[in-house]
């Protein structure tokens, strides 16, 4: 990826004065100020600039910012008006016509920056007597935020207009606008700070000073990338909208650099120090403010775009070169329009031009699947197998590869400007979207409806959210949602929840990046220094003792400092390093195969396939998902390749089992739902199985309760309790069992008689009832174990 | 310069052959002008031939024919300095022009080779910051060479146990 400059041979404004300000109203169209009191318009479809205004002598515009395009649910299509700061302490609310609406008195000495907050609803101006004022819409003053003795440089919003991050000579402090909240102040840099940006989207902060450097930080004010000193101050830093890129701008130079700090390409343009950096909306452009009075204008070409043998790289503005590896065939697609986004996977390029959106099969790169967009910037593409999501200003919008609208999913605060790819997953048939306002919350929908999931209520964590991911492949009933919370804990849970409590399980912990792969549901990722591929993240709901053995590890020392996961398409894994480069690698085809024979249900060749690899992993995956299928067979087989005699002879105990009923909850018992187990028996009528589940599990109480409930093998449950405390050697301190033990004569060979009593009688039933009642209420009860 | 000395010579020549007669004009008057009288009447009675016409018109005189030559003279030679003076002047002024037309060069010149030495100056600064951007964009170009280096070591290692595994695989079976 690399920046295309151009400049004009002639500036517009007077030459040898420095333009202080450019800010984008359109995808193309840019305002600028200069030190010449002109403000102009460069309208970059026409390649027009025409003098807007001339400003009174006495205003040297210093900062300029649009006002925001949309305010909540309203939407404009443009930017209607600017606020301008001036050396002589104000500031001055101009119309786009470049009508001077109102002038406000600030600051003392001048107002070095202004920035409007996402809704519109405030505005914060910065000035050299080291004052943080919060303005309302109209220009009345509402709070002097800070006041400190240097003046400050810069200032920007946090993602939630709740705080304002600026700078105090070489530190930074972010102060919630609430008062008495925490202020978090750190030095970030050696020498002054000249300039701040704040992502919306991903939450993290440029900072760039005298040092010569520039830096990101997270919001909580840790570093994440440091650059090596440039020759000059950095005088400009500029995140795009969607948070993905960043320019940088310093004395005859412009660099592109990716959100994790390493840089793409650099420019050296004969532009004098570049004063502020302004991206069009789309993000597919910037201009620069130069200090030897041009205005410089970049955009982004040679994007590229990776998957399995075909490669794609945009070499123009509007033209498309894929490459297949294996023929070396090359085809040039050309676009009515700019290119905005684009994404490649599951065999179909999907690329958004600002005014509509072409799908392109791998298989025919002649015919794309043209429709029209309803609004110009697509923020997102996010394929799944069957059909992809678009983003906008406007909506979520889920497409067919023909091209037809399947849904469109809402939430009532719903803010698409700010969803990226970890905060928004899609498969097959589910949508799922982390909220923006509270961070523990992810919203689930059913993709090809659009409607939320089940109740409707939204999956809820304890803890904030950072990413998401959805499965892939399998059953919808059977579809698993991972995320990441603040801790870096990696969380695995089912997407459909029917009225029960959501079990979330922690499978993993400091997980820096995860992904699923594309055709079966292995999920890999980076766990501190440690690589691991979960070969089979539902064994947590099967046997999660097991779970460890059906990981592969690998040391990810290799990787550096914070890696990406950035595809994980069929058995290979690509991952970017810190430093940009990538990485990829490969991981046994094996359980993939696996995978593919459990959901076809041939288990002869599962096993015939462990046998052939001899691999203690992927019987264990066979192991797991054996139990999850109820295929006790196969179980047991995996069971003894681990080792797991124990399991083993639990299963041999569970064949045994007179009724299907109790096989099926001593099934679930093995998985560890004994609630469920219990539930099952119960509904069966089962009642001495139950509570001698209740006995085994030595969970006294409730066995206690079933008795007495149905007045039914009181005795045996005092006995075993007697049994239990002489073994102990304890006293009885139950209450209630002091109780009924009172009146009760515990005789052992009355209660064996009773026992065997109980078993025949069951033996008896399943034996005339095979087909009966029974068996539906074991089938339903299934379906609902599954389901959960 | 040439022009000069052939009209400067004559003039010289005439103020000398001028000078012994007016040194004899005021060493004694009426001796003099008796002499003159008498040469001037002997030129007359010369130029006509006749001595008695020779008188009279010297007669008619008010000057001394003497003087009134020398004064006629005079006054062409006064003229003809004048002219001689202006013409000098003008030579003079087309000197000073020319000198100052050299001057006005040679000052350009000298600006013209002030800016020069700091051009000079100036590119060898120009040239050390050229060659600072170039190696920028070395540096940068090295890196991205160094992440192609990583990748493509990775896709090498990728391809071995790919082998490795296919070869496996046939062993196997």
């Amino acid at each position: 990826m690399r920046l295309k400059t151009s400049l004009l041979k002639e500036p517009k404004h007077i030459l040898s004065l420095r333009i202080n300000c450019v800010g984008w109203t359109t995808a193309d169209e840019l305002y600028s100020c200069s030190d010449d009191h002109h403000i102009m318009k460069w309208n970059l479809l026409t390649s027009e600039t025409v003098q807007v205004v001339r400003l009174p002598d006495d205003i040297y515009p210093i900062d300029l910012h649009w006002f925001p395009r949309s305010i909540g649910g309203k939407k404009q299509s443009h930017a209607e008006s600017f606020v301008l700061t001036s050396s002589d302490g104000k500031f001055h609310l101009i119309s786009k016509s470049g009508r001077l609406e109102k002038s406000v008195e600030a600051h003392g000495g001048a107002v070095l920056a202004a920035r409007w907050n996402y809704e519109g609803t405030a505005l914060v101006t910065v000035g050299e007597d080291g004052q943080v004022k919060i303005w309302s819409k109209s220009g009345m003053l509402r709070s002097t935020l800070a006041q400190q003795g240097t003046p400050v440089y810069s200032v920007a919003w946090g993602p939630d207009s709740e705080k304002v991050l600026y700078t105090a000579g070489k530190q930074l402090v972010i102060k919630p606008l609430q008062p008495n909240a925490k202020v978090l102040q750190w030095k970030a840099h050696d020498g002054l700070i000249l300039k701040i940006d704040w992502n919306s989207v991903n939450d993290l902060i440029l900072s760039a000073g005298e040092d010569c450097k520039y830096k990101v930080w997270d919001s909580y004010g840790r570093i994440l990338f440091s650059s090596q000193p440039h020759e000059y101050p950095i005088t400009s830093v500029a995140w795009t909208m969607d948070g993905e890129l960043f320019a940088v701008g310093s004395f005859h130079t412009l660099r592109l650099c990716d959100k994790t700090g390493w840089s793409y390409a650099l420019e050296k343009p004969n532009t004098g120090s570049i004063f502020n950096i302004a991206w069009s909306i789309d993000g597919t452009q910037l201009a620069g403010a130069c200090g030897n009075g041009h205005v410089i204008f970049a955009h982004v070409v040679e994007q590229r775009w990776e998957w399995k043998n075909f490669e794609i790289t945009l070499i123009k503005r509007r033209t498309m070169e894929v490459r297949n590896v294996i023929n070396d065939a090359v085809d040039l697609l050309e676009f009515r329009d700019r290119v905005i986004k684009a994404s490649l996977n599951y065999g179909h390029l999907v690329v958004s031009t600002s005014l509509q959106c072409y799908v392109f099969s791998t298989k025919n790169w002649n015919t794309p699947t043209i429709f029209d967009l309803k609004e110009g910037t697509v923020s997102l593409i996010l394929q799944a197998e069957r059909h992809f999501l678009l983003t906008d200003g406007g909506g979520l919008y889920l497409y067919s590869y023909e091209g037809r609208l399947i849904s469109s999913p809402k939430f009532p605060g719903m803010r698409t400007d700010v969803l990226n790819a970890q905060t928004v997953s899609l498969s097959n048939d589910t949508l799922a979207i982390k909220d923006k306002a509270d961070g523990k919350v992810i919203y689930i929908f059913e993709a090809l409806s659009g409607k939320p999931l089940g109740d409707g209520k939204p999956l809820t964590h304890t803890t904030e959210i950072v990413e998401i991911a959805l499965d892939q492949k399998g059953l919808t009933s059977e579809r698993k949602i991972v995320f990441i919370d603040k801790n870096r804990d990696l969380h695995i849970t089912s997407v459909k929840r029917f009225g029960k409590e959501q079990k979330i399980v922690k499978i993993g912990t400091m997980v820096h990046t995860l992904a699923w792969n594309d055709t079966s549901n292995i999920l890999c990722g980076i766990q501190d220094t440690r690589f691991t591929v979960w070969y089979y993240p539902n064994t947590v709901y099967v046997d999660k003792d097991l779970l460890p053995k059906t990981l592969y590890e690998k040391d990810a020392s290799e990787f550096s400092k914070n890696p990406q996961i950035v595809h994980f398409v069929g058995n290979q894994i690509t991952i970017r390093r810190a430093d940009g480069s990538l990485i990829h690698l490969n991981i046994s085809p094996y359980p993939a195969i696996l995978h593919e024979y459990v959901s076809s249900s041939k288990w002869e060749d599962a096993v015939r396939l462990c046998r052939f690899v001899k691999d203690q992993t992927m019987w264990a995956c066979l192991a797991a998902m054996a139990v999850a299928s109820k295929d006790m067979a196969t179980a047991e087989i995996a069971y003894a390749s681990i080792g797991e005699i124990d399991k083993v002879q639990f299963i041999n105990f569970i064949k045994d089992l007179p009724s299907k009923e109790s096989r099926m909850a001593h099934i679930l018992l093995f998985s560890g739902n004994t609630q469920e187990a219990e539930t099952l028996l119960l509904q069966t009528g089962l009642i001495y199985q139950a509570i001698q589940v209740n006995i085994n599990l030595y969970n006294w109480d409730r066995a206690l309760e079933l008795a007495v409930k149905h007045k039914t093998h009181v005795d045996t449950v005092l006995a075993y309790r007697q049994k239990f405390l002489e073994d102990f050697n304890k006293k009885e301190t139950n209450k209630r069992f002091l109780q009924y033990a009172e009146g009760l004569e515990v005789d052992w060979n009355k209660i064996k008689a009773k026992i065997e009593m109980e078993i025949a009688k069951e033996r008896e039933r399943a034996a005339t009832a095979a087909t009966g009642t029974s068996h539906s209420v074991v089938f339903k009860h299934i379906c609902n174990c599954k389901k959960a | 310069m040439e022009s000069c000395k052939t009209i400067t010579e004559p003039l010289g020549h005439r103020v000398r052959k001028r000078s012994p007669v007016r040194t004899s004009i005021k060493s004694s008057n009426s001796h003099s002008s008796r002499g003159n009288k008498g040469r001037i009447t002997r030129e007359l009675a010369a130029l006509c031939g006749s001595p008695g016409l020779h008188k009279g018109l010297s007669r008619l005189r008010v000057l001394e024919p003497g003087v009134a030559e020398q004064t006629a003279q005079l006054r062409e030679e006064c003229g003809a300095f004048v002219d001689k003076v202006v013409e000098f002047q003008k030579i003079v002024g087309s000197l000073i022009e020319l000198v100052d037309q050299l001057a006005k060069a040679a000052e350009s010149e000298k600006m013209k080779a002030i800016g020069a030495r700091n051009l000079l100056k100036s590119i060898a600064k120009q040239r050390e910051a050229q060659e600072q951007q170039l190696q920028a964009l070395i540096a940068e170009k090295k890196m991205q060479l160094e992440r192609y280096r990583i990748e493509y070591e990775t896709l090498c290692k990728i391809e071995a146990d790919q082998h490795e595994f296919i070869d496996q695989f046939i062993f196997q079976k």
